[in-house]
């Protein structure tokens, strides 16, 4: 088969209401494919997303009584002072009221962010250099009445 | 092509972004504030981010921690939609300067457009027809005075940043303008932080009939027809249709030449609006450029079949605009009324009319807390009919089956008017709210009362 032979196949097929073609002579194969067809089958659906409010999180109590702290801007999370420097608190360390537990980045300003309680860090809910919002929560304290 | 857009705004609008965006296959993240942490784009958006409290001083015009979060998060082009920071030059240049595209025109244009003055001067050299009035910013009142006297009474002074009929104050004879001029300019200042202020005489009931533009970055600029948008209470649109019913096929496409060359001589790139008033004898004077998407561009959109927001995203991304002039058909019939809120509260019922030719652009569904903080149109109702009869029909049975509960809208009112005779007649101009105010609001009270 020829090039001329196959530009008027591809021509034809182009035109033809068929969204595929396989041709096989001999040795020789050939097939095509409309990229409309490529392109719809290649998308993966969605799944059924159907959108819904989220639901409010100032009542998510885990059974230990978690308590969030709570991202009071919009802006970079950041565990320590500085990338040499070590982070304000991991895991499990203990908490005083009022004590730097993380900072916030935005607009080139370093906000501190105090801890509302007294308690222990349960977990830390962002990752280092991520991009938090407003209200969002950075971690979740065991509370303590120290 | 963008690979993702930071959407800078909120309701209907971002929504139509986003929509528009997932065609295109471009990513979205959107940031919104505490009061829309609950609203639809939020759950539709790819991304979202809550940027600040409820104020939109606080949230959607924090320009530096938008462009630090679009870069961020790997945004190659902002979206501001309409309002907020949608034609705020300074925000496009350091959107530009950070790398990132304002998908609007070019920063130059948009603050030379903003600046009605400059925009007036640049027009009227290209022989673009403006109304009478005083060369460049009024001094004192006395210069006012002086100009309202060689073009005649009745009067208009203008803020020269001014926009949603804020600084505008009209004035019949010297006295009246005294005080109007020290009330636009304290006006002016208050709303703009800019108290300068023009004057122009005032065309008594003229028709608002604008020009939608679609232009590239290669100068080719096309225009896709009228919008009649003559009917509004206190200078804010309440109804649009396309095409302008009553006016001659002749005057609209001069119209449309003008808003054309009006582009091309501000070397336009993106989708615009040019703002015309035609008086009584059919004359037309260029008021203003719209550098952005408008509220009532599915009107537009019904008649022609193209999608703006697509044109202008393409535009932006320096595509070249996909057709010409000769390409651009119309058909058929359009009209948008806009929904707005009287109160706030919590949507508990909410029924949208459907079936052919009625499009709803709208965030709002049950449940959904219709916040203080923000614009009060919370709907748009857009209907297609084959005539402009059929338009009015279509609406009139489209609002009677809308159903919004727990909030008070403007639903009725926008019904009744449906009815009236200048409406139906369609001759109507920017007299018509005011001429008819009073019916409205008594047939409103006794369907109240009948209910």
């Amino acid at each position: 088969m020829d090039l001329k032979e196959i530009e008027r196949l591809w021509d034809r097929f182009d035109r033809s209401e068929a969204s595929e073609m396989q041709i096989q002579k001999g040795e020789f194969s050939f097939s095509l494919k409309k990229a409309y067809v490529t392109e719809l089958s290649a998308a993966t659906p969605p799944g059924t997303r159907f959108p819904r409010p989220l639901e409010e999180p100032e009542e998510e109590k885990t059974e230990e009584e978690a308590l969030p702290i709570k991202a009071p801007l919009a802006g970079t999370f950041y565990r320590a002072a500085s990338p040499e420097a070590d982070a304000f608190v991991n895991a499990g360390a203990a908490v005083a009221k009022g004590q730097v537990v993380c900072i916030i980045e935005a607009m080139k300003m370093i906000n501190e962010i105090r801890s509302p309680y007294a308690g222990i860090v349960k977990t830390i809910a962002v990752n280092n250099g991520q991009l938090v919002g407003l209200d969002q929560p950075l971690m979740y304290l065991e509370k303590t009445d120290v | 092509m963008f690979k993702k857009i930071l959407i800078a705004n909120r309701g209907e609008i971002a929504l139509r972004i986003l929509r528009c965006c997932k065609e295109l296959k471009i990513q979205t993240l959107l940031i919104y504030s505490r009061a829309d942490r609950r609203s639809l784009p939020v759950m539709l958006a790819d991304e979202s981010l809550c940027i600040g409290p409820e104020s939109a001083v606080d949230s959607y015009l924090q320009q530096d921690l938008i462009i630090e979060i679009a870069l961020k998060t790997g945004c190659d082009a902002i979206h501001p939609g309409y309002g907020f920071l949608s034609e705020n030059s300074e925000f496009a240049f350091k959107c530009e300067r950070a790398g990132l595209t304002f998908i609007g025109p070019s920063p130059s244009i948009i603050a030379l457009m903003g600046d009605k003055q400059a925009a007036r001067e640049l027009v009227k050299r290209h022989g673009i027809p403006l109304v009478p009035g005083s060369e460049g910013v009024l001094s004192c009142a006395e210069e006012a005075k002086a100009v309202a006297q060689k073009i005649g009474y009745p009067v208009l002074i203008k803020a020269s940043a001014g926009g949603g009929g804020k600084g505008m104050r009209a004035a019949y004879g010297p006295k009246e303008l005294e005080v109007a001029y020290r009330q636009a300019v304290q006006e002016a200042e208050k709303a703009f932080g800019c108290g300068d202020v023009y004057l122009e005489k005032l065309i008594t009931d003229p028709r608002h009939i604008e020009i939608q533009l679609a232009a590239d970055k290669y100068g080719n600029v096309i225009h896709l027809g009228e919008r009649n948008c003559s009917i509004q209470k206190y200078h804010q649109k309440l109804l649009e249709e396309a095409p302008a019913f009553g006016l001659s096929d002749a005057l609209c496409s001069e119209m449309a030449e003008t808003a054309v060359r009006a582009a091309k001589a501000c070397g336009y790139d993106s989708v615009g609006t040019v703002e015309f008033l035609v008086d009584r004898d059919d004359h037309f004077y260029f008021i203003e450029m719209n550098t952005r998407i408008q509220v009532e561009h599915p009107v537009t959109e019904s008649i022609c079949g193209l999608d703006l927001i697509r044109l202008q995203i393409r535009s932006a991304a320096g595509k070249k605009l996909p057709l010409t002039q000769e390409q651009v058909l119309f058909r058929g019939h359009a009209i948008e009324c806009r929904i707005n809120a009287k109160s706030p509260g919590k949507i508990t019922m909410l029924h949208f009319p459907q079936g052919l030719g009625v499009r709803i652009e709208s965030s709002l569904y049950e449940g959904d807390e219709v916040s203080p903080f923000y614009d009060s149109m919370i709907a748009k109702i857009i209907v297609t009919g084959e005539s402009r009869r059929q338009a009015v029909y279509r609406m009139r049975s489209a609002l009677a089956e809308l159903v919004i509960e727990g909030v008070s809208t403007n639903l009725s009112e926008m019904l009744l008017l449906l009815y009236r005779p200048d409406f139906v007649l369609g001759g109507y101009d920017t007299s018509f709210w005011e001429k008819n105010e009073l019916f409205l609001k008594e047939a409103q009270l006794s369907a109240s009362k009948g209910s």
